[in-house]
């Protein structure tokens, strides 16, 4: 995306991101403003950050697994993430670095899990792994469900952990936590940026790539540990978020952007726009705050009914 | 001189309770309706979507919902005190204390908790109140008298799925206190089954949903005829699981619609 069109691009995130802060303000009294404003902008950042690492993660996978389908929530990370953290908050208090690190490991033994799965079923390789990844999600999913129970947790937390929310409650004394794993977001992020031209070639054919001096396997696994660390961080903040890394890259794509560095940092724009929208309308459309992966499934569900009619006839 | 001196009390008095006035939420209807019996709604700044008695509380701003509190909202109305009555979440808890707004959990579970979360309530707040208001609820559930005649009521809080509240819910403590054996349990509601109603027998019935073919299911009991079935409206409905002082309501109906004479 250059010139005219980042611009035009630009300034609509711009300003649903004026909307998003600026929304009702006035409705507040002016002592309280303050207050007001701070909560949103930590709720804006965490938002936009969610929205860039997922969509950008989904179309990292989607150019590893060559799968157009593919995101962290298909695959199981997010699953096994999630349960990682609630099983640390059960046992640690939820100290938040013992959580992520909980959530950083089960999201690699959902994604081993899910690989290892889909190399023993007899398909297509993009219909092996969509199951592959669907079937560690639901046992994820049903882990998280027995641990919540047997730890007396409210029916509503796991109605938002299981669905997403970005109704998180920030501590003022981890703000240098936040800021560590805000800079480290970004900085895999810039790695994954400079390592475009290898993607690039890895997702015209792997023998190629090898022949190019590409070294495939070890790309591939570092790329995709990068990706398991950034989806359980953002699993830790605001539970499971799915489909916003499908429907981006694949919009993308359809708009003629095929290059992986392209690709990637256009689904940060994307991405966080979206997941602005969708939060937005999970905060203020009902009388109460519905979790945003109702609305993202509701947008996203005739989309991805498109893409599989279009990638898998 | 006597009239100035009664003058110069009631507006000292007026303006004391002015400067110390305090900000109240409260996150639970039974709360909510505790505040107003005591006469400190005056105090009162939110409360919850699902606080509608009495008719006054339309007044008040809402700050949440059964399902998740307005954070936002909370730091708005810039409460003293928040209250709670046993459905305070670790989530509202961090943020309570992030924002050091003072917080209570007043667990009325059981008709014996009533008087004692009025109390806590009271010095909480720690602000004058009709003691006679609070003595006549302390004398209404001592004067319970045992008309049940050991009679087994089974009383149903949903249909699908199948539960029952039992003893330790608050309707079913206030029904023990009169004589009725209720499905005893430690927990107030649990799921409950056809092999149930056949090894509880139950004499009566009383219904807490609005599923009126609900006892079709109890045709398997030799005594359905005998069975009477209460289909309470949603006025009783909350009358029977809002544990505060409407429970002299409470007492009255079980008085006048349950009880043999």
């Amino acid at each position: 995306m250059k010139g005219k069109k980042l611009l035009i691009f630009l300034t609509i995130f711009f300003l649903l991101s004026f909307i998003y802060i600026d929304f009702k303000l006035s409705n507040f009294e002016k002592d309280v403003r303050n207050e007001i404003i701070k909560m949103r902008i930590f709720r804006y950042i965490l938002v936009i950050t969610s929205g860039m690492v997922l969509t950008s993660s989904g179309a990292v996978m989607q150019i590893l697994f060559k799968n157009p389908l593919l995101d962290s929530y298909v695959l199981g990370i997010s699953g096994g993430g999630l349960f990682g953290f609630i099983l640390s908050s059960v046992y640690f208090k939820g100290n938040l670095l013992i959580s992520i690190f909980f959530s950083f490991f089960f999201s690699l033994l959902s994604a081993l899990i899910s690989l290892s799965f889909s190399s023993n079923i007899k398909s297509d390789r993009k219909v092996s792994i969509l199951i592959s990844g669907l079937l560690v999600n639901i046992l994820f999913s049903s882990l998280v469900i027995i641990l919540s129970i047997f730890s007396k947790r409210d029916i509503t937390f796991l109605f938002y952990a299981l669905m997403g929310s970005f109704n998180h409650i920030f501590i003022s004394k981890n703000l240098f936590l936040y800021i560590s794993f805000f800079v480290t977001i970004i900085l895999t992020t810039v790695f994954i940026i400079f390592k475009s031209k290898e993607l690039d070639i890895m997702s015209i054919d792997e023998d190629i790539a090898s022949t190019s001096g590409v070294n495939v396997k070890k790309n591939f696994f570092f790329i995709l540990l990068i990706i398991i660390y950034q989806t359980s961080l953002i699993v830790s903040f605001v539970g499971m978020v799915g489909f916003v890394g499908i429907i981006i890259p694949n919009i993308l794509r359809m708009a003629g952007v095929v290059k992986s560095k392209d690709l990637i940092s256009g689904s940060f724009l994307g991405g966080a726009s979206l997941i602005l929208v969708a939060d937005f309308i999970s905060k203020y459309s009902f009388s109460f705050e519905i979790p945003i992966g109702v609305v993202l499934s509701l947008f996203s569900l005739p989309f991805i009914f498109w893409i599989v009619k279009n990638n898998f006839e | 001189m006597e009239r100035l001196k009664n003058f110069s009390f009631i507006f000292l008095f007026f303006i004391s309770n002015f400067l110390n006035a305090q900000r109240i939420i409260s996150f639970a209807p039974n709360i909510t309706e505790t505040l107003f019996f005591l006469s400190y709604d005056r105090y009162l700044v939110g409360r919850t979507s699902f606080c509608n008695y009495p008719k006054n509380t339309e007044k008040i701003e809402i700050a949440g919902s059964f399902i998740d509190i307005d954070y936002e909202k909370v730091v708005s109305l810039k409460p003293d005190i928040v209250f709670f009555s046993g459905n305070l979440t670790d989530k509202s808890e961090k943020f309570l204390k992030e924002k050091n707004i003072k917080y209570y959990d007043i667990k009325m579970e059981k008709i014996d908790d009533i008087t004692k979360g009025i109390d806590s309530i009271i010095k909480i707040v720690g602000k004058d109140y009709d003691t006679s208001k609070v003595e006549k609820i302390r004398n209404k559930i001592l004067g319970i008298k045992k008309l049940g005649k050991d009679q087994k009521v089974l009383i149903e809080v949903s249909e699908k799925p199948f539960i029952i509240a039992t003893s330790s819910s608050y309707i079913g403590s206030i029904l023990k206190l009169f004589g009725f054996k209720i499905f005893e349990d430690e927990k107030p509601y649990i799921n409950f089954s056809y092999e149930n109603i056949l090894s509880f027998k139950p004499d009566i019935v009383i219904f807490m949903h609005s599923f009126k073919n609900g006892k079709d299911k109890y045709s398997i009991l030799k005594n359905f005829d005998k069975i009477k079935f209460v289909f309470l409206d949603d006025e009783k409905i909350d009358i029977f699981s809002r544990s505060g002082p409407r429970v002299i309501d409470a007492i009255d109906i079980i008085e006048r619609d349950f009880c043999e004479r």
